[in-house]
């Protein structure tokens, strides 16, 4: 939803705030891959676990705090339609520090930003949504630079290991899912509301 | 059934790992997909969507200056293409 407004202040006010919002999401966002490597030393599933228990555990609190007794009936409304889409993100959130802990971090987040080019796909299976010729012609070059990277990868070989190659293939797990989930959360508001 | 033995847990080194754990759960997933989500009721989707394209190039430099390893050439290579392509199609 975008907030528009009719003082010219107000309006640069929310678009300061947008800004904000972003820049503060993204920079919050971008250690993850440097965090995980430095976890390098405990076993992949241990990390997961509690870095998913931690995030679980705030965003349910959050839940808790903003929704009170509401909250329950919240998550029950969600559905198995909607259960499916948390389960979309947590395969997303599960393959990506298992992408980063067996490949290189810039193969895994060039991997991650093609989730667009999924959910485009996903859009137009699931929800027949038309898909444009740039979007298409986008779609296809974010899997040839995916394909560059698996070429790359066989060229170089690893430079973290040799699981490169699996590790490729849990960060495009990672993307497809991302990218399934956004459809998700679409059709969700669509079709469930 | 596994049995969960203490070399499972997370207790290795001076404690410090359960700091990175902390700030990944916390930090990095909670509050940083949290703003994302606060993001678009202020502007519109697709400039958020934008704007985190900045993890795919910061991550990697994150992941350098901390001593790990420097994106591969075909990375810069793919990375380039895609993030244009992205760029100019929203």
């Amino acid at each position: 939803m975008v907030t528009y407004s009719s003082g010219l202040c107000d309006q640069f006010s929310d678009r300061t705030k947008g800004v904000l919002y972003s820049v503060a999401g993204v920079m919050a966002l971008t250690p993850d891959s440097l965090l995980i490597r430095e976890c390098g030393g405990v076993p992949n599933q241990t990390v997961l676990f509690f870095r998913n228990f931690i995030f679980g555990t705030a965003m349910l609190a959050g839940l808790i705090i903003t929704e009170k007794r509401n909250a329950w009936s919240k998550v029950m409304a969600l559905g198995k339609w909607g259960l499916f889409t948390g389960v979309l993100f947590g395969c997303s959130l599960w393959f990506m520090p298992v992408a980063f802990q067996k490949t290189a971090a810039a193969n895994v987040l060039v991997i991650q930003a093609a989730n667009p080019a999924f959910a485009a796909i996903f859009s137009w299976l699931i929800m027949r949504e038309t898909l444009t010729r740039s979007t298409l012609a986008t779609s296809v070059v974010c899997i040839v630079a995916i394909a560059l990277i698996f070429v790359g990868n066989m060229n170089e070989g690893s430079s973290s290991g040799g699981d490169s190659a699996v590790g490729l293939l849990f960060a495009v797990g990672s993307s497809v899912s991302f990218g399934l989930y956004m459809v998700m959360l679409r059709w969700l508001s669509v079709y469930q509301t | 059934v596994a049995a969960i033995t203490t070399d499972d847990l997370p207790i290795t080194g001076d404690g410090v790992v359960w700091v990175y754990i902390f700030l990944q759960g916390l930090g990095v997933l909670a509050l940083g997909f949290t703003l994302i989500t606060i993001a678009p009721t202020y502007i519109p989707a697709p400039e958020v969507s934008l704007y985190t394209l900045l993890e795919t190039v910061l991550g990697p430099v994150w992941v350098y200056l901390g001593g790990y390893e420097a994106p591969s050439a075909y990375a810069l290579a793919g990375g380039a293409i895609l993030l244009a392509a992205l760029a100019v199609h929203r």
